[in-house]
Order: structure tokens, then C-alpha cells, then sequence
């Protein structure tokens, strides 16, 4: 049988072995059964046997004591004993014949034979102790008493004996013959059912390497990684130690799915596969769970942080390039670890704990490896709690807000505008942070109602801040939206809705926002950018900085991200890049925002270096909309 | 009896010491149970014989006819009336020459096988008479059953081409007893 993965361990996984123990002890069973019933057969064959040939021998003997009765009696009415022992002679031919006797008419002993020798023979009628019978068939001999007559008158009595050895020699000869018949026949049929027996157990041992092998990798797949989990907890629960679960995604593999295609995929998890099973110890097992998701089950004899070691080792697997197709990959996976019984006392929280490290790592930036934290259950819980408040706020809430942070001319200090920013009080779960709401949101998909939410309210309000020269609001937007092939419509809707003119609008994209919708966003912005709608590359500078796209989309502003403003003005390197920024914005004809403006002397130099418009605390912290209304006012005033 | 029987026997053998008919001194000695049981075979001899059917006897009787030289008339007489095979009786009469087609069973003497042969050739076959002799010297193929003494044993001898020129037919088992080669 091929060595299947999750039966390399000593552990053995209790179903095949067991199956096949009971499966044969059956085979033993039946063939018992058939041969107690054979030689039941046998046996009772046996006995019809000794019965007919009992009786036929009876027979015979009733004949032949006739026929010598009837030839010897001239010889016993004559009283001729030579003769009559000769004629009794002629019974020598009968093997079975002990001795023959004739007595007289008194009961005499007149004649007699004897095959050998038969010292207890009767000498008189009287001992033979027939008393009249004809015959007497007992287990050792046959008795035939036949009287010997002539012309109607009896002149004495024949007595032969009969050994049975001869009958029971040949039922001895056809019970053993028959035996060895039943027997060659069991060998036979055994051997028969054994070799039916041996494919039928390769052919489960096919299925089942099959049932327990992934196609695409050669190692197991879920239903082994479960079965051998299973068997490896059972097994730590018994001996006390510990087994620790490590999952273990590839990152962006769907991108590289579908960038090379799924063969180049393929290929690339084969190559994930061996390389994995080039660290592990021979012990570990490793499992494919489907798509590029990995697990690794390792008895744990180690300590936490020869652990911690094993995990790097696993995570630097990963560091080198694959090539697939050619072509130069960089994979990177994501991992997390829980063990047993420390993170999780049974399979289930074991396997959903794992799964939690892992989706921790992604969060905290995927290509590495992170340990199971009891605390990671709290945020579980907490994310589950946020998004049940979510989903009830988006439909009748009140706690959700939104607050305003004003923008501001760099040239003049005039109020230009307000970015909406996202705020949720919550009567249970107090304060929640923008960011934590949102990445909720992205993960269970309320991201889109959120988004439309927040853009309908910001559009409202700002249809509110009449009175002075025209204020625009900035709105964020996530990939999700702006993947949504109605989001064009929805926006105009929101618009005509709420009143608000095109150009007050801004529209707010990160750069991955960007990248993640290249294509269908690109005819998008364009048809936004069209109807007058305002659109800003948001924190730019902290992802792909791709050039590309400045030229080729419809942006009007690139907002430098507050990480390159906090060090102004003392950090070079900032200072270079803020005035790289903002050179190459207004040479692509873009106008310049600059976030997180804290102090007077950043406020300064960035309206040194051309900045257009500015926001930041030293300004104006975000406030409610009524504030910012009162803002507006004082500012007109 | 046993006594009176002998009585007679030495009678008769007084008488034929006195008629002078070949007498010996063997035969002479004979004993008289020997005789009667020379009687009982020629009685028992009935018993495995078949007589032919188209011979006609009158009635049920199988005559024995005795000559009146043979020593075994007197043990002969005592069986008269009794009754043999088949539901037939034995009739004992001495031999008289004129009537013995009406014998089934014929004890020759010595003295008188001359005349009784000859009259018998004069029969037709299968006459159906069963020719009886006392005396295992005298041998003559065409007498029947020949009695004698032989070891101080009774036996006897058959010829079969007699019996089948008679018409008689011989059971085997009477056969295998009789001693071959005469």
C-alpha cells in the first residue's frame, strides 16, 4: 500500500487497521461456518451410510444364510459333518463371515467354520442366545439364525456370524475420503475468498488513499487532516503531550491564480507543498484544506520557543522566489498557531482557534507567523459584537455619525471645505473606532451599505452650507464600492436626492483601492470625473505610487499622507518627499493637500512648498455637523 | 424293541444261513442299527428326488419295493405308512418281478440284479423306478444309488446316467453327498 501521510505516524488512525481486523476475523467466520457445515454433511452422509449398508448387508446375509441353509440341508439330513463342514467352508470367500455353525435338530453343534478363529463361538443352539430370533445386528457382529430344512422338515439350524469391522472399514474409507473431499474443497473455496479478499482490501486501499490524498499537492487533504488530528488528540489526551496546529494561507494567491492562471497555480502549491514537507520532521503531517490554505499538525516536544523558532522556519519558506511558468513569483503566507491542549481542549476550538491566529496575522499585515492568544477570542467576540450593532445601526440606528473636519486655502486660510469622517458612539460598546467599524464592515460585507450611508448623509449636509462660497465635501470610498457596478448610478441618485451639485462632491480613493479595481474602476472615475464629481488620491505615497495612474485617471488632488507631514520640518527625508509630491502634482496640473497638519511651523512650510490646501488639529479638530454649520457661519460673519 | 429287533435279525440271518443265498460272513455281522439307518437314507433319498409327473402312480403313495433277499426288508417294513415329501406316504411291499412298474423306489439285491436290470432295459425310458443296491462291491452303472459301508460310515454312491435314464431327477444337494468315481 502507499505510504499515506497521515498514517506515517506511530499513532496509528484506528479505522482501516480495525476494519480490517473485523473484516477478516469475518472471513474466518464464514469459513468455519461453511466447514462445520461440510462436515456436518459429511457426518450425516456417514451415518445414511452405515444405516443402508446395514441394512443391505442384513440383506445379504438373509440370502446367503438361505442359499447355505438350502444346499447344506441333504448334508445335515444325512448327517454327512464332512460335508456339511465343507460347505460351510465355501464360506471363507465372505470376508465378513467370522464363523458359520450348524446345529442339529436337539440343538447340537453338527458342523462349523471359522474364518480364524473363534473360541467363543456358541456350541449350542441355546448359547447363541437367538432364542428363535432370525437374526440379532448388533455394533460388533451380525447374528443369522436360518433353520436348515428339507421337504418341509427342519433337521437343525444355521448360524452365521458376521463381523461389522469390514462396514465400518469401508464407512471409515468413503467418512475419510469424504473428509478429504470437504477439505480440499474448503482449501479451495478459502483460498478463492482470501484472494477475492486481497482485492477487495487493495481496492479499499486505494479508495481510501484516494479519499485521503489531495490531488493537486500528494499530501493529505481535509478529510485525512481531520482523521489524523483527531487521532493525534486522542493520542495526546492518552500520553500527555501536546500537538500543536499550525494554519498556514497564502497571501494574494488568488491574484496569482488569476494572473498565471490555475495550472501555473497548480504548480506553485505543489512547490509550496514540498518545500513545507522539506522542513517539517517526519513526524509532522502535512495537509492541504483546500485552495491555498495549508495545515501542519506537529507533536509538540518541544518548548515555546523552539516553537517560535519552528514557525519561522515554516514562514521562511516562503522567502525565496518560486518559479512558475517562467516566470519569477514571490509568495508569502500568512500562519497561526494553536496548540493543544494549552490554546483549546478539543478539535474543534483547536482548529477555529489556529484559524484566528491566522486571520490575525493577515490583519497585522500578513507574511508572518503569530501564536494563538486567548485575547484574539475577545476581539472575536468583540468584531461579532460590532458587527451585530452595525447591521442594526445601518437600519434604524442613531449611533452612527458623521463629523466634519474643515479644510482650509493654504493661500489665504479660507475655509474651502470639510472631509466627512466616519463616527460611531454605541450604547453597549461605547466609542468605536472608524477603522475597526470599517474593517467589520469589510469583512461581512456591510461595507457597501455603510459606504452609501455615509456618502447620502455627507451629501445632505453639505447641501445644508449655503450662504458663502461653495464648500466641498470629501468622501471616502472603499474597493468594495467602488467595484459595485451600480455605484455610478447610486452616486447620482445620492446627488439629485440630496440636492447637492456634482463639483461639491470629492470623492476620496486610497491608492489600493485604486489598484484592486484597475479595470472597472478606470471607466468609472472617468464617467464621475465627467459629471463633475471631484476625485483625490487619499494617503498618497504609502502604496504603489504608480505614475501611471496620475496620468492616465481623471484626479484633481493628491492628499500627501500625515506620516511625511508629522516630521516636517525637521526630518529631511520628508522634506524631500513633500516637495517631490507636490512638485510632481502640479506638474501633472493636480492641486495639493496636505493631512495631519499639527503644528504652525509644518502649517508654514507647507505653504512654502506650494501646498494648496491644508487640514490638520492646529486648524480644526473634526467636529459634528451642527458645529461645523456655526463654523461656516462664523466664518462668513 | 432294541432287543426284538435283534431277535429278528438273527432270525433272518438264520434263515438265510439255512436258504443258502450268498451269504457272507461281513454282511452277516452286519449290525442291525447300521441297517435301519441304511433304511432312514433310502427314506431320506425321497425326500431330494423328483419322480417324473407323466409317470402315473396311483395315488399318493411313493412304493418302495424291497427284495425279499435284502437285509434291509425288515428295516424297510417299519417305515411302510410313513409319510414322506410332498403329502405322499411311503408304501413298503416286497419286490415281485411282474409288478414292478408299480415301484418308485427298487432295493436290489445281489441275487436278483440279473433279472431285475434286464427287466428294466425292457421299460421304456424314464420308467420313473429309482434302483436302490445294498452293496458297494457289486458296482453296476446301471443301478441308481449304491449303498455302503465305508469307515464304519454309511455312504453312498449315485449314477447319474442311471438316474437320468429313469427320468429321475436328483437334487444336487443329494448329489454333492454322494461319493464320486464308482
Amino acid at each position: 500500500m502507499k505510504t499515506h501521510p497521515s498514517e506515517a505516524g506511530t499513532a496509528a488512525p484506528a479505522s482501516p487497521a480495525t476494519h480490517g481486523l473485523l473484516s477478516s476475523r469475518l472471513v474466518v467466520t464464514g469459513i468455519l461456518a461453511a466447514g462445520m457445515a461440510l462436515l456436518t454433511v459429511v457426518l450425516a452422509l456417514t451415518g445414511v451410510d452405515y444405516w443402508s449398508t446395514r441394512a443391505s448387508m442384513l440383506q445379504d446375509s438373509r440370502v446367503e444364510a438361505a442359499i447355505v441353509a438350502d444346499n447344506i440341508s441333504a448334508a445335515v439330513v444325512f448327517r454327512d459333518t464332512s460335508t456339511a463342514n465343507e460347505m460351510l467352508g465355501a464360506l471363507r470367500s465372505s470376508s465378513m463371515v467370522i464363523s458359520a455353525t450348524v446345529y442339529d435338530k436337539d440343538g447340537v453343534l453338527f458342523a462349523h467354520y471359522a474364518r480364524d478363529r473363534d473360541p467363543d463361538f456358541p456350541t449350542t443352539l441355546r448359547a447363541t442366545g437367538l432364542d428363535g430370533a432370525a437374526e440379532r445386528a448388533g455394533w460388533r457382529m451380525l447374528e443369522i439364525a436360518r433353520p436348515v430344512e428339507a421337504s418341509g422338515t427342519t433337521w437343525g439350524t444355521l448360524y452365521i456370524r458376521k463381523s461389522m469391522a469390514a462396514v465400518y472399514m469401508r464407512l471409515g474409507i468413503r467418512f475419510g475420503t469424504a473428509l478429504l473431499i470437504a477439505i480440499c474443497v474448503m482449501a479451495m473455496a478459502t483460498a478463492m475468498v482470501l484472494r477475492s479478499r486481497a482485492a477487495v482490501r487493495e481496492a479499499e486501499n486505494r479508495l481510501h488513499a484516494l479519499a485521503h490524498t489531495d490531488a493537486v499537492t500528494g499530501t493529505g487533504n481535509r478529510h485525512a487532516f481531520n482523521e489524523r488530528l483527531a487521532a493525534e488528540l486522542q493520542g495526546a489526551r492518552g500520553a500527555g503531550y501536546r500537538v500543536a496546529l499550525v494554519y498556514i494561507d497564502l497571501d494574494n494567491f488568488k491574484t496569482l491564480n488569476d494572473t498565471f492562471g490555475h495550472a501555473a497555480g497548480d504548480g506553485l502549491l505543489r512547490q509550496v507543498a514540498r518545500r513545507l514537507q522539506s522542513v517539517v520532521r517526519s513526524t509532522d503531517t502535512i495537509s492541504r484544506l483546500g485552495g491555498d490554505e495549508f495545515a501542519l499538525i506537529l507533536r509538540l516536544d518541544m518548548d515555546d520557543a523552539a516553537l517560535e523558532k519552528y514557525s519561522q522556519r515554516i514562514v521562511s519558506v516562503f522567502q525565496a522566489a518560486y518559479t512558475e511558468v517562467g516566470q519569477q513569483v514571490n509568495v508569502t503566507c500568512s500562519a497561526g498557531i494553536a496548540t493543544f491542549p494549552d490554546d483549546a481542549m478539543d478539535m474543534d476550538a483547536l482548529v477555529s482557534n489556529a484559524d484566528t491566529a491566522m486571520y490575525r496575522a493577515k490583519e497585522m499585515g500578513k507574511n508572518r507567523c503569530v501564536r494563538f492568544d486567548a485575547s484574539m477570542n475577545l476581539a472575536v467576540v468583540r468584531r461579532q459584537a460590532i458587527e451585530q450593532a452595525l447591521r442594526a445601526e445601518l437600519e434604524q440606528g442613531t449611533g452612527l455619525a458623521l463629523h466634519y473636519q474643515p479644510l482650509f486655502a493654504a493661500s489665504d486660510r479660507a475655509l474651502v471645505g470639510a472631509e466627512a469622517l466616519l463616527r460611531w458612539t454605541h450604547a453597549e460598546l461605547g466609542s468605536v473606532s472608524p477603522l475597526e467599524a470599517v474593517s467589520v464592515a469589510e469583512d461581512c460585507g456591510l461595507i457597501a451599505p455603510l459606504g452609501y450611508w455615509v456618502m447620502r448623509t455627507a451629501c445632505r449636509d453639505a447641501a445644508q452650507w449655503k450662504g458663502g462660497p461653495p464648500l466641498r465635501v470629501a468622501v471616502n470610498i472603499s474597493a468594495r464600492q467602488l467595484g459595485d457596478p451600480q455605484f455610478l448610478e447610486r452616486v447620482m441618485d445620492i446627488l439629485r436626492e440630496e440636492g447637492l451639485p456634482a463639483h461639491l462632491l470629492e470623492i476620496e480613493l486610497t491608492e489600493t483601492v485604486l489598484m484592486e479595481n484597475m479595470e472597472a474602476g478606470a471607466h468609472t472615475l472617468h464617467r464621475l470625473s465627467q459629471l463633475g464629481i471631484h476625485l483625490a488620491i487619499d494617503d498618497f505615497g504609502t502604496g504603489y505610487s504608480s505614475l501611471a495612474y496620475l496620468r492616465q485617471l481623471p484626479m484633481r488632488r493628491l492628499k500627501i499622507d500625515r506620516s511625511f507631514v508629522k516630521d516636517l520640518p525637521g526630518q529631511e527625508h520628508s522634506r524631500a518627499i513633500v516637495t517631490a509630491i507636490v512638485a510632481l502634482a502640479h506638474g501633472l496640473g493636480l492641486q495639493v493637500t496636505a493631512e495631519g497638519v499639527e503644528t504652525q511651523e509644518q502649517a508654514d512650510y507647507l505653504v512654502r512648498q506650494g501646498c494648496d490646501v491644508l487640514q490638520g488639529y492646529v486648524f480644526a479638530r473634526p467636529m459634528p455637523a451642527p458645529q461645523f454649520l456655526a463654523l461656516q457661519a462664523g466664518a462668513l460673519a | 424293541m432294541a432287543y426284538s429287533l435283534r431277535l429278528r435279525t438273527l432270525l433272518a440271518i438264520c434263515l438265510w444261513t439255512v436258504c443258502g443265498v450268498g451269504t457272507s460272513a461281513a454282511r452277516a455281522n452286519e449290525p442291525v442299527a447300521d441297517l435301519d439307518l441304511k433304511a432312514a437314507y433310502i427314506f431320506n433319498f425321497i425326500q431330494f428326488i423328483d419322480w417324473p409327473d407323466s409317470d402315473g402312480a396311483p395315488g399318493n403313495d411313493v412304493t418302495v419295493c424291497v427284495s425279499a433277499f435284502s437285509p434291509l426288508k425288515r428295516a424297510l417294513t417299519a417305515l411302510d405308512g410313513k409319510p414322506a415329501t410332498k403329502g405322499r406316504t411311503v408304501r413298503v411291499r416286497l419286490l415281485d418281478l411282474p409288478a414292478i412298474r408299480g415301484c418308485r423306489v427298487l432295493i436290489v439285491h445281489n441275487a436278483e440284479v440279473e433279472p431285475v436290470l434286464r427287466l428294466l432295459r425292457t421299460l421304456p425310458p424314464s420308467h420313473g423306478i429309482l434302483t436302490v443296491s445294498d452293496e458297494i462291491t457289486f458296482v453296476n452303472p446301471e443301478i441308481v444309488i449304491a449303498l455302503a459301508q465305508q469307515e464304519g460310515r454309511v455312504v453312498f454312491g449315485i449314477s447319474p446316467d442311471a438316474a437320468n435314464k429313469a427320468g429321475l431327477v436328483i437334487s444336487s444337494r443329494l448329489l454333492r453327498l454322494a461319493r464320486g468315481g464308482r
